[in-house]
Parts: structure tokens; C-alpha cells; sequence
């Protein structure tokens, strides 16, 4: 049983995002389900989708519970640190950042990543996956073979490759920063 | 394989779908011949799946004009033998009370179901009316599925449930149903359904004039009660025992999802009684619970709707049981419900002091797009206005994206009721104070219900200046095509209703200007302030979420810029960002409409065109 808040604004893929996980979730044999906002509140607003893995009847994650946050969006990655459960981890794009930070903040984990000085010619609507393919360097589940399969199975087939790239990119960087793996309660 | 093919598998699959999307696919499953709605926030996904399926299984789909349309169009079609289906947002039925209300007397053809998605909490909405109340007031049965997997199979047993009584059936969602994902089991789709009724034959049934009627509604509380004790529809309800269990819990919807999430969180122990028809009240396996539970707490959002009926039902059966919920305050009557709050109630029924804490979380409000054309609009109007000396003018808006001109630092909309007030809440203060007014209104909603009111405010000889906002798209929704929009199927061809034709048609004085040319807006509207009567402004430009070609970026020259931030204060669009003393445009997150290029925007020219 684990759970994911993902965030962002509107047009940065966080629903894309949420679904290729909930959909690997499911290729690696769990139940996945998730929360999708539409309407006016995605017009360049916060964007909050929540997945979980296991047994859950509602996807929506109940505060200070969270396994993990993935964001695209510093500030709305401030408003809702709160969501995550005590030693959780956040990770976070930030382009303050030079490539990357890890940090002990209270009581979470705070990895802090600038895609756009790590790869300067990746998409940047392939941040998202970017953020995915770090969450699998730290966790191996969903399986990453599983995730590519998602990606492959949810992107429209011209830009899945790129996309699976980018997932790459934020898995090995993360990597061959030779630290310790593996921290997640899997 | 693509989503579609895979959506219109006839195979038994697994698939991941959106609430709205399992409704879409139940209903082909369920052979529907007919479907129709006005797209509204949290439904719109289902006419988003059904316009690109339904040509490919037979069914005729369409976007109505509004949602009392969209349900008179649908019942015409059930009324001819086909399965028809309507779907609408939970405001979206106000509009189309009328003929919902008086369809449950005359019955109905071919099965009819309308599927109504509520908005706890508004998130896209202006309001957080229970739409079960609207069941219960029509005696229309009542189907709330909890997960995408029952809405799917929920939504044909609902047909089965119209035919096998003639009425039409309203299945209720919220947004947090339609809006959630999950693995659904596909089933067979079956034929479109064509039942073989002659109408003209009926006459006494389908002409309510109260003659009829009067027949009619006894009828109609019979079917109610039969529905009641039908045990057919038996596995719509269930009830879960759990060992040891203290007290019990009646929920149905969304909340039975935190209800369960929290007893296992919780570790406490309540029997359940899930219901999937809330109206009406299966009478055996409720009384069967309230005989087995001596306490029973009642787990729903927004209205104590189910509340009332079971202490209600309580209070027939002599008081064998104990109810607790909303009337007492257990549970509060506002906003959606999340599983801290229901946890904190089940805690208190278990008698265990609660240290579950909901954390407010604050969220980046919504914004105009860059590239939108509402910015420059309401930034030339705005400007306009104060240039005239009318900054005080009352302005009354409507639904759509450009609501969100209330915010900083537009502020331009002092009154938003419901969709095409606008018009008729402006002539309204027009007449009463003897005031000028201005209106905002867009296409769609121009469509959906303005052009009564613009006939009403011309017959009123209202003082008030229109802008009709028109981006060409139901923008807010998901770009679904407005009346103006051309389009051909085989041989049918459409040209397309202008909204210049309807304003000359009626009479109204009109202009149109283009939404990203500044200085004309700011020209037409200090000339149409100043005269008295009824003007209308069509400023017209294309969403920026509908597909299209980015050719160039604008880009600031530090050294030209000022710094004076009108650009990043006043026209405040998400690709300009404050850089120290200047400001910077984001490449990326620039549109290119080249808007602030222009002198009202940037004063010294500071912004220039870089194509790609």
C-alpha cells in the first residue's frame, strides 16, 4: 500500500503523469486508482492527483499520509508538504537548484532536481516522466520494465520514445549519484 | 493500440478508466441509440468519449444547446423506441427541470436515463446543490455508483429499471466519482435497442394537460412504491457484517469509499449498509439493517438527504434504532467530505477520542492561459472604461473561463449568478437604477441561454453596453463546438449559426472587434459607453487551447524595457515573469498572440517577435 500526490499546474502533465504510474501499478499486479481534477481549476491553477496502490476504496490520500510527492511546481509543492507522512519523501523540480539537493527538512526527505541544467535538450513536457523515472531509482515499484510499458500503452506512439527517454534520464541521474537506494518501506 | 480501439473492445477486458469514461462505455454496453448533453464540469469527459465513439457504434450523438434541449431532445428519442441518455453537470438540471419533473408523469419509450455529477466542494461549479433532492422531488428513481466499475454496471441496470416501469431514472455522481480512475471490467456491448411504440396512440399518456396529470401522478408514487419492494434491482444494495461491530454506517456514493478506508485505517468495527438506490428507499434490507443495529451513524455528502428519509422510515417503525448524522451536527453539511472527516465521525459512534487532524491545503488559483483572449480583452476594456470615466460601472459577468476576471488584477466582474444572467441581471439594474450596465457573456453561454435574454433586454430597452466574448469553443469544459461552429457528416452539411445574424435578426446594434487588437477594443468601447440604449460587442479570437501551430515567441529587449511592470502587473500573464528591474517572457510558455507587444502593454516598445 503505498501512496503518491502528484502536482503541478495545468499543462504540465500531472494527470499524464498519474495515469502512467497508476497504470504500471496495475501491470505490476496491485490495485492502482487515482484522483483527476478538470475544469476551470486546471486553467494554469494547481493541479492535485492522488494514487494509490493496495486495497484502497477512495484514491484520495488523507493528510500527513502520503508515501511520496512528486512535483512539477515549487509553490504548490510548498502548499501541500504538509500531505506527507513523517519520513515521506518529496520530490521536487526546482530551477533555483544547480542539477540537484538532498536534504533532511523536519520530518521528510527533500530531494530537489533542475531537469533544465541536468538535460538541456530534454522536452520539457517530458518533466513528468523525468520526475517518474527518479521516483523508480528510489523505488523499485512499479517495476521500471512495467513503467516503460505504461508509457508506451498511454503516449500517442511518436512521442513515447522521447517520453521513455526522459524516464531514463531521471532514473539513471539519479543513480549514479551512488547514494544509497532503496529507502521506501518496499 | 490506441484508447478508442481498445475502448470499443467487445471483449472482457480490464481497462483503466475515468468514472466518466466507464459511464460513456456502460452506456454502449447497454446499447444506448440516443445521447445528448450540454458539457459541464464534472460530466463533460463523458460527451468528450461519446462524440469520438458513437460513430463507430451506431449511436447518434450530440452537444445540445443547453441542457433543457439536450433532455427534450432525449426524451423525443425515447419516446420513439430508442435507449436514450442525458448528462449534464448538477446546475445543468435547473435548466432542465422542467421537462425532467413532468417526463416521470407521462413515462417514457425506449429506457431513459439522465446522469446528473454534483460538485461537492465547487470545483468547477458556482454552487453545491444535492441533486437527490431533484429525484425525490420528481419521484424519479435514484442510482449512485461509488467507483468507476459500478457506475459502468450501474448505468444498465438503470435502463433495465426504466423499462421494466416506464420512467426515466437519474443516476448521480459526484466529482469525485467521476473523476476517479480505476481498473473496470469490460462487458459485451449489446445492439442498439429499438422497442416498437407508436405514440400517437398514447395520447392520454404523453399530453400532461391536467387532465392527464391528474391520472398521471398516482401512478407515478405506485411505481415509486413498487420500486421500493422490487427485488430485482436487489444487488444495486448490500450490507457488509463485520465481526464485533458496535454500531452501524448507511452511506452510498463517494463516501462509502472513506467510510471503508477509514473503518480499516481506524481499526474499528461497523456493519454497512451500501446503498446504490437512494430513492427509493429499499424498504427490506433497510429495515433488515435498522433491526440489526441498535445505532446507526449515516455517512453522505452535502444534504442529510438519506438522513431524513431514514429517521423518517425510523420513526414509522416505532424508533427500533438510534440515528446520528448531519441533523446532529456529527457530520458537517458543507463541502466534500475526505476520510479524516468521516473517520473523525466513526471514531466518535466508537467512542474513541480523535487525534485526525484535516489540514487546510491552499492551492495556485486558476489563471487565463497565455495566449488567451480574454487578457487582452478584459486589460483593453478595464483601460477603456477608466479612460471614460466609468470605472464604477456595475459589471455582471457570466459562467465560463472568463470568470476568472474577477481575480486581480482585472476585477471586472461584480455579479455571477448562473448561466446567461449576465444579460438579463444587467437589464435588470439598468431599469431599476436607471444606471448604464455593462455585460460579459461568452459564445457558448451566449447560446446556452442569452439570446432570450438579449431578446427580453431589447423588448426592455435596457441601457447597457454586451461584450459577447467569443473564442469560438465551449472553452472552460474541454473546447466542445458552440452553434457558430461549420461541420459536415456524409451529406449533412452545416454551415454554422453567426451571432452578428441573431443580434441583426433581433435588432440589437452590434460591432466586432478582434480580441488581441488592443487599441480597436479600447475605441469601440469608449464609443459605445457613451450612447444610451442597447450595443453589443462581439470581440472575437481563438481560444489558445484549441489546436494550433505555434509560429513565434515574443521576447522583452532588456535594454528597451523600463521596468515599469504594466506588463507583469496590469496584463499579468504567466509567461511574463519579473527579472530583477525588468521583465522576461518564458519562450516556452509563450503562446505568441503578441498581445503585450502593443503600445498599451508595453509603452516603450519593448517586445518584440521572434518567429521559429
Amino acid at each position: 500500500m503505498t501512496s503518491y500526490r502528484i502536482l503541478g499546474r495545468g499543462g504540465q502533465g500531472v494527470i499524464t503523469l498519474g495515469k502512467v504510474l497508476t497504470q504500471a501499478i496495475i501491470y505490476s499486479g496491485e490495485n492502482g486508482i487515482m484522483s483527476e481534477i478538470h475544469g476551470l481549476s486546471q486553467r494554469g491553477g494547481g493541479v492535485v492527483t492522488d494514487v494509490k496502490s493496495g486495497e484502497y476504496q477512495s484514491p484520495l490520500i488523507m493528510a500527513g499520509t502520503a508515501d511520496y510527492i512528486l512535483s512539477m511546481d515549487p509553490e504548490e509543492t510548498s502548499f501541500n508538504i504538509t500531505s506527507l507522512k513523517d519520513n515521506g519523501i518529496c520530490i521536487s523540480v526546482s530551477y533555483n537548484e544547480k542539477d540537484y539537493k538532498e536534504e533532511k527538512r523536519g520530518r521528510i526527505e527533500f530531494i530537489e532536481l533542475n531537469p533544465l541544467t541536468i538535460a538541456k535538450n530534454m522536452d520539457r513536457r517530458a518533466h513528468n516522466m523525468f520526475l517518474l523515472g527518479v521516483l523508480s531509482a528510489i523505488d523499485p515499484f512499479p517495476q521500471p520494465e512495467n513503467i516503460i510499458r505504461a508509457i508506451s500503452e498511454i503516449f500517442p506512439e511518436k512521442v513515447a520514445a522521447s517520453n521513455i527517454d526522459a524516464f531514463n534520464l531521471g532514473r539513471n541521474f539519479y543513480m549514479n549519484l551512488g547514494l544509497e537506494t532503496g529507502k521506501s518501506s518496499h | 493500440m490506441s484508447f478508442l480501439k481498445n475502448f470499443l473492445s467487445d471483449s472482457d477486458e480490464v481497462m483503466l478508466l475515468l468514472g466518466n469514461e466507464a459511464i460513456a462505455r456502460g452506456a454502449i454496453e447497454a446499447g444506448v441509440g440516443f445521447a445528448a448533453t450540454y458539457p459541464g464540469t464534472p460530466s463533460s469527459e463523458v460527451g468528450e468519449i461519446l462524440m469520438k465513439a458513437a460513430p463507430h457504434t451506431g449511436m447518434y450523438f450530440q452537444y445540445s444547446i443547453n441542457e433543457k434541449v439536450a433532455y427534450e431532445m432525449a426524451y423525443g428519442a425515447s419516446l420513439s423506441g430508442k435507449r436514450s441518455f442525458v448528462f449534464m453537470k448538477h446546475v445543468g438540471l435547473n435548466v432542465a427541470a422542467d421537462p425532467f419533473v413532468t417526463s416521470l408523469y407521462t413515462g417514457i419509450g425506449g429506457g431513459m436515463v439522465v446522469m446528473t455529477a454534483d460538485d461537492p466542494s465547487m470545483f468547477s461549479s458556482q454552487n453545491e446543490q444535492d441533486n437527490r433532492r431533484y429525484g425525490d422531488l420528481a419521484h424519479a428513481p435514484i442510482i449512485e455508483p461509488s467507483n468507476p466499475q459500478e457506475a459502468k454496471d450501474f448505468i444498465k441496470m438503470a435502463f433495465e429499471l426504466s423499462e421494466k416501469y416506464s420512467i426515466p431514472i437519474m443516476l448521480r455522481t459526484t466529482t469525485r466519482v467521476s473523476h476517479m480512475r480505476a481498473p473496470v471490467h469490460l462487458r459485451k456491448i449489446q445492439n442498439i435497442v429499438e422497442k416498437n411504440t407508436d405514440i400517437k396512440k398514447e395520447r392520454s399518456r404523453y399530453s400532461s394537460i391536467p387532465s392527464n396529470a391528474r391520472k398521471l401522478k398516482p401512478q407515478l408514487t405506485h411505481k415509486i412504491d413498487l420500486i421500493s419492494h422490487d427485488p430485482d434491482f436487489d444487488s444495486l444494495n448490500r450490507i457488509e457484517k463485520s465481526e464485533g461491530s458496535a454500531f452501524g454506517i448507511i452511506t452510498s456514493g463517494v463516501s462509502y469509499n472513506y467510510v471503508k478506508d477509514a473503518l480499516v485505517d481506524s481499526g474499528v468495527q461497523a456493519n454497512i449498509l451500501k446503498l446504490g438506490m437512494t430513492n427509493p428507499i429499499p424498504i427490506e434490507i433497510t429495515q433488515k439493517f435498522m433491526n440489526e443495529n441498535s445505532r446507526i451513524l449515516v455517512v453522505e455528502e452535502l444534504d442529510p438527504y438519506l438522513e431524513t428519509k431514514i429517521r423518517a422510515f425510523n420513526d414509522n417503525l416505532g424508533g427500533i434504532t438510534k440515528i446520528t448524522g448531519k441533523l446532529d451536527r456529527i457530520l458537517p453539511w458543507s463541502l466534500e467530505f475526505s476520510e479524516g472527516i468521516v473517520m473523525n465521525s466513526i471514531l466518535k459512534m466508537a467512542g474513541i477520542q480523535s487525534t485526525v487532524k484535516e489540514a487546510e491545503v491552499r492551492g495556485i488559483p486558476p489563471e487565463f492561459c497565455p495566449g488567451c483572449p480574454h487578457r487582452s480583452s478584459f486589460f483593453s476594456i478595464k483601460r477603456a472604461l477608466r479612460m471614460s470615466g466609468a470605472s464604477d460601472t456595475i459589471l455582471s459577468s457570466d459562467i465560463g473561463c472568463y470568470s476568472l476576471s474577477y481575480y486581480d488584477p482585472y476585477d471586472m466582474a461584480d455579479i455571477i449568478l448562473d448561466m446567461g444572467a449576465s444579460i438579463s441581471v444587467g437589464a435588470g439594474i439598468s431599469i431599476a437604477s436607471g444606471k448604464k450596465t455593462v455585460a460579459f457573456i461568452g459564445d457558448s453561454t451566449f447560446f446556452h441561454s442569452g439570446i432570450t435574454a438579449i431578446i427580453n433586454a431589447k423588448r426592455s430597452n435596457a441601457n447597457m453596453l454586451i461584450f459577447i466574448l467569443d473564442n469560438t469553443t465551449t472553452a472552460m469544459t474541454g473546447q466542445e463546438p458552440t452553434p457558430e461552429f461549420p461541420f459536415s457528416i456524409g451529406d449533412e452539411q452545416f454551415n454554422g449559426i453567426g451571432i452578428e445574424s441573431i443580434l441583426s435578426g433581433i435588432g440589437v446594434d452590434h460591432s466586432t472587434v478582434d480580441a488581441f487588437d488592443e487599441g480597436n477594443i479600447i475605441r469601440e468601447t469608449i464609443r459605445s459607453i457613451k450612447q444610451s440604449g442597447l450595443k453589443a460587442i462581439i470581440i472575437r479570437g481563438p481560444c489558445a487551447l484549441l489546436p494550433h501551430q505555434k509560429i513565434s515567441y515574443f521576447e522583452v529587449s532588456p535594454d528597451q524595457c523600463s521596468g515599469c511592470m504594466n506588463c507583469v502587473d496590469n496584463f499579468h500573464c504567466p509567461a511574463i515573469i519579473r527579472d530583477g528591474n525588468v521583465a522576461r517572457i518564458d519562450p516556452y510558455e509563450c503562446d505568441g498572440c503578441g498581445a503585450c507587444s502593443e503600445i498599451y502593454v508595453c509603452p516603450v516598445k519593448a517586445i518584440h517577435e521572434v518567429k521559429l
